[in-house]
């Protein structure tokens, strides 16, 4: 069988492997470069459309990528977009009542799926390769021309409101979302949640609204794999998403949010026997070329149970099960977020320890072994990204979505490869500020609150 | 009514294997699957009871490993609950010849260490503790780890998996397994036989102490997940006698008394080769992958198995409603006592689980969250927490709006109550098969997800085609069968309800 990747013996780096007493073979870093991809374009609108074909199960996939997101919400609107996804999945179409496609879908074992993330969202569909057509149809119809019924849209809204009703019952979920909420500004797009009144607010006209102003052939990308005939599958997307209009998207402008200056401590307090923590630091935005070093450098402190934290937190002193460390780029800001659980009366110890080895790597203290390691946890795991057709498809859209340049991808490992100690030292200093911070603790505060004192001024907030 | 023929067959027909090979796969004792119904498998079992379950799939250069022993917490004899999850965090912890500059020297010091903590333990259960004992024990132990520390290279299994380039690397306890997964780009599989024949082979069981704190910190997290709190309840009040009532990460006080000793009996008991199966998929040769196991796993030693049957449940004969304060809002979980997986009910029960509660269109969910509107979701699992022995039909669910709990759960009830008036027509059922057979070719399309289920299926359920088998089975299953199984088994004096209530400060 023909492969689709391929794996090229040039060596770029050796690894020396940690012991000679266990006689592990010497590899060379992968050199692996994923397919590249040609798209097609619709030819009535333009629409970029990636088709591949897999026979190696009788299954089809298609996604539709879209550029929108939460952060592009109408602030007095905010929710509407999870509402929006939400319906387009179970709000039926013109053609094709919800009931009808429901039992449709589940008596075949076919999906819709739909996902918003905060700066893009998919709808895909999965299918046996017998059961394509009628799955298509359904798939399209929702995507042109979605009835958002009544009954689901009463339904789907007082679902949300009770999931915003619950959404203190899981901690680690609650620190993350409301130490964000503190960053980036409880009114800013980046930081903040639905609220059951702009919930509320919303109607099926504003729905409607939104799919007229996401929903243009400039704003989407397909992706379609599995199996099927190349042209006739080009055919077929071509026929029914030509009917996307190839309007401007109304994708509203996002200030850059003002992050405040200094040392920022807040608490929720709950009795609860662990404590969860999230310290945040500035990051970067999209589109810098400082993410590679600054991936290296998450890799090397917090990218699992041997980086610095988890060796120092966890292995070392046992302070904690789970810690991390990882960073996000958005359009306009980015965040750096260090998250760690540890029980009350070590919360003290474990942020200490955290800021301690944040302070030496902005010292320009990186260890030269661990640094060569986590790049080649990089490089070489990269292929796991391209297990399968399907997979290499939506990587490449996903990344076209945010206008990447088309060899981002390509390039990847190399420019991994091309980072240095000294790039990584470099962005450990900038972005490792140990005078401006944030730390959000929801915890049993009465049994940590003498530990904190010597870290800042606290701030106690009320769960809401 | 029209049947969906699933086409595994293309997928045979894809990666089929000329007649040499299997030839030469079966000079090596190796078993091929040439029925079309299955996957084309190579079954291998070695000399000493590890069995090997390989399927090529050659598309990506990757390729995915999962390796199952048969021994989980339900295995924990009483005062050493959670053992058999702190394992599974030591075999992270490298061997005697990774993680350490001079085995022989730490090894000393690390039995040292051992000694103290047994006088430790002692002192620390005793009503009136020396508390200048203790604290006296602990500076020795701190000296001693410091010491220790001088030939340790910390972490070091997983720097080296880490410098390969591993994907997914993990492991996880349930209450009947014990599960270590991986994926590595395929030019470096030998070296996954390498380290791994190490690991279980040579476990140094270092820092054993200190990893006793990172679960004692993971059962916190835990203790602090309202779902979490509702299982456990769940399980502790369901079962009285066999030991799926203790929790799958141990009682406190036993994990915080749990010593290394206890670990290396453990280990010997259950670390056996002739108790595990190890499944690979991905990129790989078959007969590359058996040579490499019999080079690397063939001289490990096989054992006797401990007797794994442990006192039977007793039958419920009761109905039991569990309240739990939580400072969470609240949720609903029942359990009923089904009479374990091999039981001929069981293609209808499991029929009865998805009609019941899978999706959009199923009876509880029609029910609750759409025409009642009282509930913000709905699910079943026709058996929790495991397969080995009997255990659970369950239910969750929680209420939306002003409904209660009780009101949710009496609803439950109701639509169960009455499913023998209202019994499953043909589309329901043909749906639970088309559903189950879609499910396989999910499964497939993910190597590490089929590398195991394979594994699963053949060392807890005996045999890795169950899934295809089941399905079988399952399409036997008419209508009166599934009325039959919710009659006998979805009984009140069968279950066990955890109501999760708000807590208020």
């Amino acid at each position: 069988m023909k492969k689709l990747f391929f794996i090229t013996g040039v060596m770029i780096m050796t690894i020396q492997t940690t012991t000679a007493k266990l006689n592990i073979p010497k590899y060379s870093n992968l050199n692996y470069k994923p397919e590249h991809l040609i798209p097609r374009y619709i030819d009535a609108n333009k629409l970029k459309v990636y088709i591949k074909s897999d026979k190696t199960l009788p299954i089809v996939r298609i996604t539709l990528f879209i550029k929108t997101g939460k952060v592009y919400e109408p602030s007095d609107k905010v929710g509407i977009g999870t509402l929006f996804f939400e319906m387009m999945r179970e709000g039926g179409s013109v053609k094709f009542k919800s009931t009808e496609i429901e039992k449709k879908l589940e008596y075949l074992g076919a999906e819709i799926n739909t996902v918003i993330n905060n700066e893009d969202a998919s709808i895909s569909m999965y299918c046996h390769k017998k059961d394509f057509d009628e799955i298509f149809e359904i798939f399209s119809d929702i995507i042109i021309n979605p009835a958002f019924e009544e009954e689901k849209f009463n339904l789907k809204k007082q679902e949300i409101i009770e999931t915003i009703k619950r959404r203190n019952d899981d901690p680690s979920k609650q620190v993350t979302r409301e130490a964000l909420r503190m960053f980036f500004g409880i009114h800013h797009p980046y930081g903040r949640r639905s609220e059951i009144e702009t919930i509320e607010k919303i109607t099926i006209n504003d729905l409607k609204n939104f799919h007229k102003d996401f929903f243009t052939s400039k704003n989407i990308i397909i992706s379609a794999s599995g199996d099927f005939d190349e042209n006739e599958m080009y055919n077929k997307i071509s026929s029914s998403f030509s009917k996307i209009p190839s309007t401007q998207p109304n994708i509203g402008e996002i200030d850059e949010p003002n992050i405040q200056s200094g040392k920022k401590i807040y608490v929720i307090d709950k009795r609860l026997r662990q404590a969860f923590i999230v310290i945040l630091h500035k990051g970067i935005k999209r589109h810098d070329d400082r993410e590679f070093p600054l991936s290296v450098l998450m890799e090397y402190m917090g990218g699992g149970i041997q980086s610095k934290l988890g060796n120092e937190i966890r292995s070392k002193r046992g302070l904690a099960y789970s810690v991390y460390q990882y960073f996000s780029k958005r359009d306009k800001s980015g965040f750096i977020m260090t998250y760690l659980g540890t029980k009350p009366e070590s919360v003290g110890e474990a942020i200490e320890n955290v800021l301690n080895e944040l302070q030496k790597a902005k010292n320009g203290i990186i260890d030269g072994k661990e640094f060569e390691m986590a790049k080649s946890q990089l490089i070489n795991s990269f292929v796991f990204r391209f297990e399968n057709v399907f997979s290499l498809l939506n990587e490449k859209a996903s990344y076209d979505i945010y206008l990447y340049p088309d060899d981002y991808l390509y390039k990847y490992t190399e420019k991994i490869n091309n980072v240095t100690i000294d790039d990584v030292k470099k962005i450990a200093n900038e972005l490792y500020d140990l005078e401006n911070y944030l730390i959000f603790i929801v915890g049993d505060y009465n049994r940590f609150k003498s530990q904190l004192e010597k870290l800042g001024e606290i701030k106690i907030l009320k769960e809401d | 009514m029209r049947v969906v023929f699933l086409t595994i067959l293309l997928l045979g027909r894809v990666n089929a294997m000329d007649e040499s090979k299997i030839n030469e796969l079966k000079k090596l004792n190796a078993y091929v699957e040439t029925n079309p119904k299955y996957p084309e498998i190579v079954y291998h079992k070695l000399k000493n009871g590890l069995k090997l379950i390989i399927f090529e799939k050659k598309f990506a250069p990757v390729a995915s490993f999962a390796m199952i022993f048969k021994v989980g917490n339900v295995d924990n004899t009483s005062g050493q609950t959670g053992l058999a999850h702190l394992f599974e965090h030591m075999a992270f912890k490298g061997t005697d010849k990774i993680g350490t500059t001079n085995w022989k020297k730490e090894k000393e010091i690390l039995e040292k260490i051992d000694k103290i903590y047994e006088e430790l333990n002692i002192e620390d259960r005793k009503n009136e503790k020396d508390e200048e004992k203790i604290k006296k024990l602990k500076e020795e132990i701190l000296k001693l780890e410091n010491e220790a520390e001088k030939y340790q290279i910390r972490e070091e299994f997983w720097k080296i998996y880490n410098e390969l380039g591993q994907s997914q690397m993990n492991a996880f306890t349930s209450t009947d397994y014990t599960a270590y997964i991986v994926s590595l780009p395929s030019d470096r599989v030998e070296s996954y036989f390498i380290i791994e024949s190490d690991r279980f082979k040579n476990p140094a069981l270092r820092d054993f102490y200190k990893e006793r704190d990172v679960v004692l910190e993971e059962l916190r997290m835990n203790k602090s997940d309202p779902s979490r709190v509702s299982w456990e309840n769940l399980l502790s009040h369901a079962f009285v006698a066999h030991p799926y009532h203790n929790p799958t990460i141990g009682f406190e006080d036993d994990v915080s008394h749990l010593t290394r000793k206890d670990a290396i009996d453990f280990y010997n008991k259950f670390y056996l080769p002739n108790n595990a199966t190890l499944a690979v998929v991905g990129d790989v040769n078959a007969i590359d992958i058996i040579k490499l196991a019999e080079k690397y796993f063939g001289d490990w030693k096989e054992g006797i198995i401990p007797n794994q049957n442990y006192t039977k449940e007793p039958p419920q004969n009761a109905e039991k409603i569990i309240k739990v304060y939580f400072p969470s809002k609240p949720s609903l979980k029942i359990g009923f006592k089904n009479d374990g997986i091999n039981t001929d009910d069981m293609p209808a029960l499991i029929v009865a689980s998805e009609i019941l509660a899978n999706g959009n269109t199923s009876r509880l969910y029609k029910k609750l969250v759409e025409e009642k509107k009282m509930a913000l979701y709905v699910g079943s699992y026709y058996s929790t927490p495991g397969h080995r022995y009997p255990s659970l039909f369950t239910i969750v669910s929680a209420p939306k709006g002003d409904t209660t709990v009780e009101d949710l759960d009496n609803e439950i009830m109701k639509e169960i109550e009455n499913f023998p008036n209202n019994p499953p027509n043909e589309w329901e059922i043909q749906k639970v098969i088309n559903n189950y057979e879609m499910n396989i070719l999910k499964d497939l399309e993910s190597n590490l997800e089929f590398a195991k289920t394979l594994a699963y299926n053949e060392q807890i359920l005996g045999n890795w085609k169950f899934s295809w088998d089941m399905i079988e089975k399952i399409k036997k299953v008419k209508s009166k069968d599934i009325v039959d199984a919710v009659k006998k088994y979805l009984k009140r004096n069968r279950r066990t309800a955890v109501y999760l209530l708000e807590e208020k400060k």
